[in-house]
């Protein structure tokens, strides 16, 4: 356990600084659930209305379960570009707001490793953040599926009967929890590069971070006249994004050929973890995982040796 | 008494410019050496290559580490503050305890606790709250906690008011100095560490310009106050320094037989601040 204790009070710094990295999911949870409760609050009203008959709500088809496996899923997607989008701008912070401030000398001063730094802000951006963000996804549609079922309640309909099938329930919490394991690793090689702007820009890290690698596909667009890099770096980007809420299928891509069906409904309508697994055999995966190691080197070196502003 | 920092042809270029120039000394456990020079002199360069925060080339073991390779273990016996105000002002005290209590072995609760208790820092505040004399009271609780073998401190009151700096010194003179530990400590403010130090270095243009214990010092340096007829007299033994003083002559010796002195005129140990402007004016010439 002591061996653990300063790892573990590294996280902890991590979220004490960087308080929007749960305060903003925290409200997006709340958003959602006074969602879910317009949204019974309308199904009620609706009802009485006459708009919706019960007849016509309560036919529910066999796709339901695939219907809830989508709307659970969605649903894990707003909260996860929320989620992307804290972690970009938080790692792209990590490591230069202390040395804007000076207090990386503080920080400098406890027999802490940089590696150790380095790897503390990776952790937060790859599993604390994620997992959190888990956390609220789980919570959120268990308080949602509550107030949608008692709305259901009160116009007659038994969703509890009709709609919700614990197994597909469960189910997509494990293959939501997976995607977030595989986006995390699948995103490595843009965690690292923010890292490595973060622990090397004297100013406007954003600025570095975005012009250099989109400058560098403009002079290869137009130099070249080839899109490699735009093709690495943009189309990367895009299947991540796609990992979690996104069951779109990439066939159209070289190189995947279905394999990004992750999400993709199989035969008996509910999905597995078989086309999820496919993911990791990727050789994509791999190689932005090797690329995403190298820049994290290159944060360690830098928050080492040219630590100061 | 063990040397505690060793350093041999310790030099470091900032481009074409030395900031130190194939510089020797030892620390000594124990001792609390002032590290005294001009701005730009090499004194914070110094301290930086010591605590591994600046390459260098040439030798230097601290504590028995190379502060390039053993850096992480030799900051279990190290401790520095960078001048005032390096704590983020999003810290709270609470979780400052908190933290260095997790990440640092030799770090006592009670002790910074204890500390904290005789400033009006409470536990809930945040460090931006504070202001830049309580920051550093803060800091120095939880330096002084930790038992560690050197201290490193740069201009440590730099911009604190004059309460808050003498504090600073007595704090750590009375509850934290004692034979097992060191401090290394460059400041501006030469009159608040005079009767603190046991050992005075002065750095000029990257160089040693002097490197003595306080007895050596007062020893080798002597000062006379010489009435108008005997001036020339008094600069036949080629003082390093002289200035009017109330119409009569104030010398700097160094190296001159006190009893030849005395003839003169009334002597005494010159202050820091005299020495170094008449080691840095010698220098210069």
């Amino acid at each position: 356990m002591n061996a653990i204790r300063p790892y573990w009070m590294l996280a902890k710094r991590e979220v004490w600084e960087h308080k929007s990295l749960w305060i903003v999911p925290i409200v997006v949870a709340c958003l959602v659930v006074l969602g879910s409760l317009y949204g019974g609050a309308a199904l009620i009203v609706a009802a009485h209305q006459g708009v919706i008959t019960v007849n016509n709500f309560g036919t529910v088809s066999g796709d339901a379960r695939g219907g809830l496996h989508v709307a659970m899923l969605a649903m894990a997607g707003i909260f996860n570009v929320v989620m992307l989008f804290m972690v970009w701008f938080y790692l792209m912070d990590s490591l230069y707001a202390d040395r804007k401030d000076r207090s990386v000398l503080f920080w400098r001063s406890m027999p802490v490793s940089d590696t150790a730094t380095v790897l503390s802000k990776l952790f937060t951006g790859m599993v604390t953040a994620p997992a959190f963000m888990f956390v609220l996804v789980v919570l959120a549609e268990i308080v949602g599926g509550i107030i949608f079922t008692i709305a259901a309640g009160i116009i007659g309909v038994n969703l509890l009967h009709e709609a919700f099938y614990p197994g597909t329930i469960v189910l997509t919490w494990i293959v939501l929890a997976f995607a977030l394991i595989q986006q995390s690793l699948w995103l490595l090689p843009y965690w690292g590069w923010f890292l490595l702007c973060s622990a090397w820009a004297k100013k406007l890290v954003l600025a570095w971070a975005a012009l250099i690698p989109l400058g560098a596909i403009l002079i290869e667009l137009i130099v070249f006249r080839s899109h490699y890099l735009s093709d690495g770096i943009l189309g990367h980007i895009g299947h991540g994004a796609m990992l979690v809420g996104g069951y779109a299928a990439s066939e159209s891509q070289p190189g995947f050929h279905g394999n990004f069906r992750m999400f993709g409904p199989s035969d008996h309508g509910v999905y597995t973890f078989g086309s999820v697994a496919h993911m990791f055999a990727v050789p994509e995966m791999w190689i932005g995982v090797g690329i995403g190691i190298i820049f994290i080197l290159g944060a360690i070196w830098l928050r080492r040796h040219r630590s100061e502003i | 008494m063990s040397t505690l920092i060793k350093a041999r042809g310790l030099t470091k270029h900032y481009g074409a410019l030395a900031a130190l120039n194939q510089v020797d000394f030892d620390i000594e456990e124990g001792r609390i050496v002032g590290l005294i020079g001009p701005n730009g002199a090499g004194k914070t360069t110094a301290l930086k290559a010591i605590l591994g925060l600046t390459e260098f080339d040439g030798e230097l073991n601290v504590l028995g580490h190379d502060p390039r390779k053993g850096r992480e273990k030799m900051m279990n016996e190290v401790c520095f503050i960078a001048d005032v105000a390096t704590l983020p002002r999003w810290l709270k005290v609470a979780n400052a305890i908190e933290y260095v209590e997790a990440v640092h072995p030799r770090f006592s609760r009670a002790r910074a606790l204890h500390f904290l208790e005789r400033t009006k820092i409470t536990q809930h505040s945040r460090v931006g709250q504070l202001s830049k004399g309580m920051v550093t009271q803060l800091h120095l609780a939880l330096i002084m906690a930790i038992d560690a073998r050197l201290l490193i401190l740069d201009e440590p009151t730099l911009g604190l008011d004059i309460l808050y700096r003498k504090e600073f010194y007595s704090n750590l003179l009375n509850d934290y100095f004692d034979e097992k530990r060191t401090i290394l400590v460059t400041t501006h403010q030469v009159e608040e560490v005079e009767k603190l130090l046991t050992d005075l270095m002065f750095i000029h243009n990257g160089r040693i310009a002097l490197n003595d214990s306080m007895e050596g010092v007062a020893e080798k340096y002597a000062e006379v106050l010489v009435n108008a007829e005997r001036v020339e007299q008094a600069r036949a033994l080629k003082p390093l320094h002289e200035r009017e003083v109330f119409g009569k002559k104030l010398f700097l010796y160094e190296g001159v037989d006190q009893g030849k002195l005395r003839e003169l005129g009334e002597i005494h140990t010159p202050s820091i601040a005299d020495l170094f402007v008449a080691k840095m004016k010698g220098e210069m010439q």
